[in-house]
């Protein structure tokens, strides 16, 4: 071989960390209903950290335990009250009055439009995850590229801590909206239970979304995509060993082709050895 | 057993490359092997050949063209190919690179170029002193050298603020030149060492470019005919 | 800030027509000035008349029908019998989305019996205070005043009590018997037309 590269395990952590940061944050906005109430959200993820390690030929793998994935979630979450409340005219009982040259007037009730509720909650989320990868050499064209695919996996997080959050916010949009309407009186109380109790089950249904949501996100990041390689390093086919102009001006650049690249797990450390024309 | 030996990363050139190098550089800078006073030289001057003057005739105000080429260059790292055998004094140590060089001298005789003088210009004047007689048609007159060396590899600050690692030359032996042998030797090692710095390079070069800086750590070393260099990733 | 304007009928908002005389009247609910001679219900004023002061009230009911694009009046008030001296409580049901202001168009044979837009003598219109503010309304050349207090700015127990009773404003010409009214929101007020002709009350005009 030509020439032979060999990264150490903490160069290796230097190399994915700068890959890493070097990502740029991914977004996604869904948006469902379930019968009156809709919700719109998006979720941003962030990854950084995570520890690697190197696996021996001929498994040639990377291992990187608890790389962090943070991100947030900005959901919209509304609906009409009307849908879920029953009719009320207000006042409850009829207001009556003498009308001189008329007679005994009982005013119409008026019957309340109810209002529309929503919550705008941002709800952070992070967790760690243990990833694989194995190492490749692929032709880019212009370049050679050592480059890492993730094996399967399934990331595990945990959305609950969100829904006392979702529903908190809820209940105090809902109360601010309903303590607004006069001639409830004593209603008042009823009517924010009756809606907490229809929304608190969709609650469930939009942490499940939201969490679906957090998965497609991660897979269309290539470093986690396992069809897609995510890559390291890369290096130039035409090698300049000598760039124009050095030492004097008018000189030509000293080029050479790398005509091959291989890439392996030894002693912890990866190697890479290359070929010249 | 593990290469990188505490640092994030471990290069090596391989001896093979080397030479591949050295060829290529012909190849690219045909002027760094061809060194030649305008008649001798051929080509596109400054890209083909590196023009000289012409070399001082003394007693007169001109000089003779003449022309150094460099016909062949292998390098030798440590430890020795089978069939190197350096001329003594020079051994082939640890951290040592050995380079052979087959070296052709020319010189047009016959024919001479006037050099600018003023001091001897005006004095010959002022004594009206004959211009020489050449009484021959102009002839090249060449002869081949062998010249052995000896060296290690160097670092230098490059004007990126990183290091480039180059080779530079100890000790220099040019055979069957008789008296001219120290002459020659003083010459041509400062003519070598000239050539090697121009061939310096940064030490991502070393690792192909694939890092945007390195801080070198340690080395170069040159050994198991390669020369090694051990860097942590900025 | 509620829209009050008695030429505007909206879910918040009563019209109140005694029937002095016997006749058979129709009535609609149109939206634009022409309201293209459509009727959505039947009045027949008949049979001994009741105390004068001491009418009976009947009500009509009107909802809009999004399909249509018009008032209806429900299905047992589509021809309502009544005695002369009683009275016509007009008002509507649940609010639709997008429903649209109206006025309340009385007539007999050709001839307009009422019309809510011009408040008369014995005529009422009334109006339940829903959001807190400052009103102020035009009566002819006149400016009058309700202040409207945020139900929260007082117990619940006062809120019970006041909602019980309405603001009662007597309107004679272009005068009213209370200039400026003071309520609480959820409470209503009630503009009865002692005397006059072509009255409305606008709270839309700066």
């Amino acid at each position: 071989m030509d020439t032979t590269l060999a990264i150490s395990e903490a160069g290796v952590n230097t190399v994915f960390h700068k890959a890493l940061a070097g990502l740029p944050p991914v977004a996604k906005t869904e948006s469902q209903t379930w019968g009156p109430f809709f919700a719109t959200y998006s979720v941003a993820v962030f990854l950084s950290g995570g520890t690697a390690s190197l696996e021996n030929a001929p498994a040639n793998k990377l291992d990187v335990s608890g790389l962090h994935i943070s991100g947030s979630v900005a959901a919209s979450v509304g609906f009409d009250l009307g849908l879920i409340l029953p009719t009320i005219c207000i006042p409850p009982e009829p207001i009556c009055a003498d009308l001189p040259l008329v007679g005994h007037v009982c005013l119409p009730q008026f019957c309340i439009p109810w209002p529309h509720a929503s919550i705008s909650p941002f709800l952070p989320f992070s967790f760690n995850v243990d990833l694989s990868f194995g190492f490749r050499v692929d032709d880019l064209g212009a370049q050679w590229g050592i480059d890492v695919l993730v094996d399967p996996f399934s990331p595990r997080f945990d959305l609950t801590p969100m829904a006392p959050v979702i529903l908190s916010q809820m209940e105090a949009e809902v109360t601010s909206k309903l303590s607004a309407i006069p001639g409830l009186g004593g209603l008042l109380s009823g009517l924010i239970k009756t809606v907490m109790d229809a929304f608190t089950p969709i609650v469930d249904l939009l942490l499940d979304a939201i969490s679906g949501l957090i998965n497609a996100v991660l897979k269309t990041l290539d470093l986690l995509n396992v069809s897609i390689p995510f890559n390291l390093l890369k290096f130039d086919k035409l090698q300049t060993f000598i760039p124009t102009n050095v030492p004097l001006l008018g000189d030509a650049p000293v080029k050479m082709t790398l005509t091959g690249l291989t890439a392996s797990v030894l002693d912890h450390e990866l190697v890479a050895e290359g070929q010249f024309a | 057993m593990a290469l990188t030996l505490g640092h994030h990363l471990f290069a090596s050139l391989h001896q093979d490359l080397i030479n591949k190098f050295l060829k290529a550089y012909r190849s690219a800078r045909p002027k760094y092997f061809f060194y030649a006073c305008p008649p001798l030289g051929a080509g596109a001057p400054s890209i083909d050949f590196w023009i000289l003057p012409p070399l001082p005739v003394p007693g007169t105000n001109s000089g003779i063209p003449f022309s150094v080429r460099i016909l062949d260059a292998k390098i030798d790292l440590n430890p020795a190919d089978a069939g190197l055998s350096l001329p003594p004094p020079l051994t082939l140590g640890t951290d040592q690179f050995a380079i052979l060089l087959t070296v052709e001298i020319c010189f047009m005789c016959g024919y001479l170029i006037e050099i600018d003088v003023p001091r001897e210009q005006f004095l010959g004047k002022e004594s009206h002193q004959p211009p020489p007689r050449q009484n021959e048609r102009p002839h090249n007159v060449c002869a081949k050298l062998s010249i052995w060396a000896v060296g290690r590899p160097v670092v230098t600050a490059n004007s990126a603020g990183g290091r480039d690692i180059g080779l530079h030359l100890d000790a220099i032996v040019v055979k069957d030149v008789g008296a001219l042998e120290s002459l020659f030797e003083c010459y041509f090692k400062t003519m070598v060492n000239t050539l090697l710095d121009a061939m310096r390079y940064p030490v991502e070069q070393f690792a192909l470019g694939a890092f945007g800086s390195l801080a070198l750590a340690a080395g170069p070393t040159i050994v198991d005919d390669q020369i090694k260099v051990w860097a942590d990733i900025l | 800030m509620d829209t009050l304007n008695s030429q505007h009928l909206t879910p918040q908002d009563g019209y109140i027509h005694v029937f002095r005389r016997p006749g058979e009247f129709t009535y609609s609910a149109p939206v634009l000035e022409y309201d293209g001679g459509f009727q959505t219900g039947r009045i027949v004023v008949a049979g001994d008349p009741a105390p004068e002061g001491k009418g009976q009230q009947h009500d009509v009911v009107l909802s809009w029908d999004i399909e249509a694009r018009q008032f209806a009046s429900r299905d047992s008030d589509a021809a309502t019998t009544i005695r002369p001296n009683d009275f016509v409580v007009f008002h509507f049901g649940v609010a639709v989305h997008g429903q649209p202001p109206c006025f309340i168009l009385i007539r007999q044979q050709d001839k307009i019996e009422a019309d809510s837009r011009r408040l008369k003598t014995h005529d009422v219109f009334t109006h339940f205070f829903f959001r807190p503010g400052e009103y102020s309304y035009r009566l002819g050349k006149s400016r009058y005043q309700i202040s409207v207090a945020d139900h929260r700015s007082i117990s619940e127990k006062e809120s019970k009590k006041q909602s019980k009773s309405p603001l009662m404003i007597t309107v004679r010409g272009n005068d009213v018997s209370v200039p400026h009214g003071r309520i609480v929101a959820g409470q209503s007020a009630v503009w009865f037309i002692e005397q006059g002709e072509g009255i409305h009350i606008d709270g839309t005009l700066g």
